[in-house]
């Protein structure tokens, strides 16, 4: 493949420098192979499965291993739609790696016997889904367990060995076990490796479904690349676009990267709230203090958003700009009353949420814009604040209806809902409509009249227009206890 | 108790080395094939002009209904199905035309510059439609025993009622496909998911117009298949086969997942209507029921399934008086195919369903209800096969027991009266399921032993293994026979050109089909070893003896265990006096017949029982649920490894659950179906386990079972996830007794029956 650079720049095309499994790679790529097909179809390992191809599965599960606020995280993730530009600077960690048939690492042999495994293809996902659990945490208790398999379906077993498995493991291991020495020996390396900025060129006339991959180093990076390319479509997590690419076939000239900034992989605090920078995966956001202190609700209904594997590089700003009428987190965050910090080249600006959304997936976010920053104003701590999600599976599942609430001493009142109109709502019934005396059932049957549910596969419209209602009357029984 | 020994393959599973089909490096030359599937779902075909998708740069070749050299014919029970319709399009996705390109994003987007013209034709998708226009495959099927008209005349009480259950994605993890290559030009070798090698080998010739014997089809293991290989991998392989034969290079068919869901067959929908009769106590004295079932497009396997669904609309119950109706319906939706149950579940969901509701309207307690009616011995079943062995009663005791039924409903009734918008329930779930394929000539297999010069031994069966684990229970069969230890016994793919003619892996008869064949080829060979070992004994130690220990890798007299004779060198003395060192073994279940004119016989060798009890908590406002705790008895008489048996009976019990609960299929009016891919369609995942799962494998001992005392496993538990859909009923009933929940019982369905 050609090798371009532009003058006097440090651009480095196609090629992309990781680890994998202990050994240092430097490899071209096309732009927008997922990790998955890099390692399956290019460097023939076999082991990671395809089964899903939009990261719903959990079969092709991998693990990766980098350096984050000074320390070295491990973490599972679904390489179907992890785009392999991402491994950049980065340890990739498959199934291969952690063992043999002859030397079999403990989460191999404690699945081996419990009989965890039946026809084997989901297994390498499970191994490295354990594997992402057992280096990060001691001892993890039942639900870290459950929410470190919840996003890999087993088709056979029906998963009461691999628990018992995962039981064992937890009991009588502990990261000191677990990680490998080769592992070990690569995080050193981890802390040194240059973020150096990267595109993904695709080299001649051919059926790729990108054509370019930026991978910015730095925001100015950032800001340069989208003066260049206005029309580019940013990438955070790329847990919904790579979905785009790889079952619709969606085509994109220009992908823009901007999750392995650091300037927007942090959580900070100011006068203003909590800014979450858009790199920030949902998983930061549960294992952060000031998260978790101040805003324990969006904690909490991050834990129902995707799967562990998702929210490992999914971010809280690709639910944003993605602007889904069921995006979990947006009516959560429009009764938060949410800032965005919009940037581009030449300016920032501040945008409230609620005016962000402007009809079906359509955003007020202009060319040459990104996500920058959202900012969550600190609730009042004696404010009630809960959001409610229905789908049909309890874990890993796509809302049918999802709502928030929020009530203010002062009897402020606000309550959004997603899933019932084209984009996320703030109904203005139950704004104007609340006080401390209101009769919840015909408030409920008021604001059902505010919004327009239609049907499709994931609910009939009688239903979501029963759970505008039932949604109100479980947010009465939680408010007065 | 000496641990169990691993799952044969699982070293290789938990690292990442086990090789599924497409898990090689692409051979050189290699085409990937993809569909052009129809867009509509039934319709007259015009014109299909091929020739832009031909002319786009990178592809070799497109093939359609008039390039089979052969008979463009893939149906099997009847002869209804074209591998590409050439004038009448039956269902939305189906393939019109194949693409074999350089690669697989060349050959999808050559299928998009197809051209369909055709005349739209009235489709059919349900079975009230499809009933209406008296659209069956066959004639409708009786079974009858006694005067069902007279004893509902003459019943205390009467209850008329329709129960729905509804279809199943099989979602096995590895989607349909198969690689064909070309060697030495005249044999077609076919890496092929499927679980039936001979039904590929017989269709893929018949298409190509070959020999069978130049189809050589191959399966190293099946990432899930759970029915959905028996018929529906089909297609895929003699599209593969097909493509290989023309074009002369090796062609990789794979599905995605979403083509996988959009244009495969599923699990049955079933309509039933019946009436029910009943005295006071609740003693069922007639039971009159017709079933219809959801076919799709081509007849398939809907026949025997439907026929299975009527065996099985008894359940565990004796009722003097009895006429089960079957009716198999077309319409316009992919045919719909084998899945684990095969019929029973949605046979026996009907009359569960009945008996719900004698045991509300007699207020009377569900579990002494099917008590009183349970099978003894010696009642015979309406197709006219004598019960024996029955250890229904008992199963339902036991879990009675288990779970402290009388302490469990105490609680869910004091629970109720105490929480306003949260409600239990209680469901019971009692299983007689029958082994044996119904088509009593599939009921055969072979298996074929090689042992080699160094005492190692290799050993194939017509059986496909899938994850059931067939093939660490055949290693352990003949480690049984052989004495071999279990490293020594490698259990070799399933390969047409070592073992022809192999019924599908199916009917939960793997293990007693193919186990017996190859315990039959273990025993040939440990008669012609024991002569040499004898003579190896009397020369070594002057032992003689008649009776041969083969065990531990040695072979001794039983009396004088220490006097042994290794196992390597018993086989290179064999070879040396030139005794056979291969076996084949064939084995076929006997007294198996039906007369399905009479509707009578003895179609099943034996039965599984087994009993079920699932206590539920719902919100009445979210429509949510969660199962509290499932207590499971199983009938297992002698388990050839339990640990495989438990994770069969989890594995099946949780499928059910997600049949029951949360898989829902939808179709557009168009036919085709939205829930095409994971995040539309939901099975079952880690948190959706009950929080206390209980299972018991209760040992038994029966005359009637097969390998080595033990009996199958596969199918037989599915049945139990049915206990969570009524418990969920029940709890709802707790509210408003009047409600009927709809299947599948997801949130929604809940919600509207509550409201």
């Amino acid at each position: 493949m050609k090798q371009e650079q532009k003058p006097g720049s440090t651009y480095r095309y196609n090629r992309i420098s990781f680890y994998l499994n202990g050994r240092f790679q430097e490899i071209d790529i096309a732009p927008g192979i997922s990790t998955m097909d890099l390692v399956t179809k290019q460097l023939h390992l076999y082991g990671t499965k395809c089964s899903c191809n939009e990261g719903d599965c959990g079969a092709c599960t991998v693990v990766i291993a980098e350096c984050r606020e000074g320390s070295i995280v491990y973490e599972a993730i679904t390489s179907c739609i992890y785009p392999a530009a991402k491994l950049h600077g980065k340890h990739l960690i498959t199934v291969e790696g952690l063992g043999t048939p002859k030397e079999l690492h403990p989460i191999q042999k404690a699945l081996l016997d419990h009989h965890g495994t039946q026809c084997g293809y989901c297994t390498p996902g499970f191994v490295m889904s354990l594997f992402a659990c057992l280096a990060s945490v001691s001892h993890p208790d039942q639900e870290s367990i459950l929410a470190a398999l919840e996003g890999n379906l087993c088709r056979c077993t029906g998963y009461q060995s691999i628990l018992a498995a995962a039981a064992e493991l937890s009991r009588e291991h502990d990261p000191s076990t677990i990680v490998p020495p080769w592992c070990r020996k690569v995080e050193p390396k981890l802390f040194a490796f240059a973020q150096k900025p990267l595109e993904v060129k695709k080299p001649s006339a051919s059926l790729f479904s990108i054509d370019n991959y930026l991978l910015p180093g730095d925001l100015q990076e950032l800001k340069d690349m989208l003066a260049l390319y206005p029309e580019a479509s940013l990438i955070a997590g790329g847990t919904d676009i790579m979905v785009q690419v790889n079952v619709q076939r969606k085509h994109f000239d220009t992908l823009i990267d901007l999750g392995n900034l650091p300037e927007l992989r942090q959580i900070k605090l100011s006068r203003a709230g909590i800014h979450i920078g858009a790199g920030v995966s949902y998983s930061q956001i549960m294992d952060s203090g000031i998260a978790k202190c101040d805003l324990p609700e969006l904690v909490k209904l991050c834990r129902l958003i995707a799967s562990k594997q998702i929210r490992n590089f999914g971010t809280l700003a690709g639910n944003i700009g993605n602007a889904s009428p069921v995006g979990d987190s947006l009516p959560l965050l429009l009764v938060y009353e949410t800032r965005l910090l919009l940037s581009s080249q030449s300016y920032s600006r501040e945008c409230a949420l609620r005016d962000f959304f402007i009809g079906y997936r359509l955003t007020a976010l202009e060319p040459g814009e990104f996500i920058q920053e959202i900012i969550i104003p600190i609730p009042p701590r004696t404010a009630f604040i809960k959001s409610l999600k229905s789908s049909k599976r309890k874990a890993e599942d796509i809302s049918a209806v999802v709502s928030a609430i929020r009530i203010e001493e002062g009897g402020k009142a606000a309550l959004a809902f997603g899933g019932v109109a084209a984009q996320p709502l703030l109904s203005e019934y139950f704004a104007s409509g609340y006080s401390p005396e209101v009769d919840w059932q015909a408030l409920a049957e008021q604001v059902a009249q505010e919004f327009t549910p239609l049907s499709d596969v994931r609910g009939s419209a009688d239903y979501r227009r029963q759970m505008i209602i039932n949604h109100i009357l479980q947010y009465r029984e939680a408010y007065h206890g | 108790m000496a641990k169990l020994p691993w799952h044969l393959s699982g070293p290789l599973h938990v690292s990442g080395r086990s090789r599924f089909i497409g898990d090689e490096a692409p051979l050189s030359g290699m085409l990937y094939a993809k569909f052009f599937f129809s867009p509509v779902a039934h319709a007259r075909i015009i014109r299909l002009d091929l020739s832009a998708a031909h002319a786009f740069p990178g592809v070799h070749a497109v093939y359609g209904a008039q390039d089979i050299p052969g008979q463009n014919m893939i149906g099997h029970v009847l002869k209804d199905e074209p591998l590409f319709p050439d004038s009448e399009i039956m269902f939305y996705g189906q393939p019109l035309a194949m693409i074999l390109a350089e690669d697989e994003s060349i050959a999808e987007a050559a299928a998009k510059l197809i051209i369909l013209e055709a005349e739209e034709l009235p489709p059919v998708f349900s079975i009230e439609e499809a009933e209406r226009l008296k659209q069956w495959y066959i004639p409708e099927r009786k079974i009858a025993r006694g005067d069902v008209d007279d004893a509902l005349n003459k019943a205390r009480y009467t209850i008329h009622g329709q129960s729905y259950t509804g279809g199943q994605e099989h979602f096995y993890m590895e989607s349909q496909r198969t690689r064909a290559i070309l060697t030495d030009h005249d044999l077609i070798h076919l890496l092929c998911a499927t679980q039936s090698t001979m039904e590929v080998q017989e269709i893929a010739a018949r298409v190509l117009g070959i020999p069978a014997h130049r189809i050589a089809v191959e399966v190293p293991r099946l990432g899930g298949a759970f029915g959905g290989k028996e018929r529906s991998a089909t297609i895929w392989a003699v599209m593969a086969a097909l493509g290989a034969f023309l074009s002369g290079r090796p062609v990789q068919v794979m599905l995605t997942r979403d083509e996988d869901m959009r244009v495969t067959g599923k699990r049955h929908p079933f309509l039933s209507n019946w009436k029910i009769g009943f005295d006071e106590d609740g003693k069922i004295k007639a039971w009159d029921i017709e079933l219809m079932c959801n076919g799709g497009a081509y007849v398939d396997l809907s026949v025997a399934i439907l026929e299975r669904a009527m065996f099985h609309a008894d359940n565990c119950y004796h009722i003097p008086n009895v006429r089960i109706k079957g009716r198999a319906c077309r319409t316009n939706l992919p045919p719909n195919t084998a899945f684990r149950g095969f019929g029973g579940p949605q046979g026996i969901f009907t009359i569960e369903s009945a008996l719900g509701q004698i045991a509300k309207k007699l207020n009377k307690d569900p579990l002494e209800l099917r008590k009183l009616n349970c099978y003894q011995n010696g009642d015979i079943t309406p197709y006219g096969q004598k019960i024996s062995e029955t250890s229904a009663l008992k199963m339902l005791e036991q879990v009675a027991e288990a779970a402290d039924y009388q302490k469990l409903i105490h609680e869910v009734h004091d629970f109720n009266s105490k929480h306003e918008h949260h409600k239990q329930g209680l469901g019971i779930m009692p299983v007689k399921f029958g082994i044996s394929f119904t088509t009593a000539l599939m009921n055969q297999g072979s298996a074929l032993i090689w042992v080699y010069i160094d005492g190692s031994l290799s050993v194939s069966t017509g059986g496909v293994e899938m994850g059931q684990e067939l093939n660490s229970k055949v290693a352990l069969i003949v480690q049984r026979v052989l004495g071999l230890s279990y490293d020594k016994i490698r259990v070799e793919s399933s390969h047409t050109q070592r073992t022809g003619n192999a019924s599908p892996t199916a009917a939960s008869t793997g293990s007693d089909i193919n186990g017996n064949a190859a315990r039959i080829a273990a025993e040939k060979i440990r008669k012609s070893l024991s002569e040499i070992a004898r003579i190896m004994l009397q020369e070594r130690y002057e032992i003689d003896s008649e009776e041969l220990v083969f065990a531990d890798d040695k072979v001794f007299a039983q009396a004088e265990p220490d006097k042994s004779i290794a196992f390597p060198e018993l086989v290179r003395r064999a070879h040396q006096e030139r005794t056979p060192l291969g076996a084949y073994g064939y084995y076929a279940t006997p007294d198996l017949y039906f007369d399905r004119d009479l509707g009578q016989g003895n179609p099943f060798h034996y039965f599984v029982y087994g009993a079920a009890i699932a206590r539920v908590q719902l919100g009445l406002l979210s429509g949510e649920h969660e199962i509290l705790s499932t207590h499971i008895v199983h009938e297992n008489a002698q388990s050839l490894h339990p640990d495989i048996d438990m994770g069969q009976v989890v594995g099946a019990f949780i499928q059910s659950v997600g049949w029951c609960t949360m898989e829902e299929l939808v179709i557009d009016t168009k036919g085709r179906y939205l829930s095409a891919n994971p995040s539309t369609y939901k099975i079952p995942g880690v948190r959706d386990l009950p929080r206390d799962l209980r299972v018991t494998l209760q040992p038994s001992k029966s005359a009637q079972a097969s390998i080595f005392g033990s009996k199958a496993v596969g199918e037989p538990p599915f049945m139990y996830g049915m206990a969570v859909f009524f418990a969920l009923q029940n709890a709802i009933q707790s509210v408003k007794p009047e409600a009927e929940l709809s299947f599948p019982a997801t949130p929604e369905a809940i919600i509207r029956a509550l409201n």
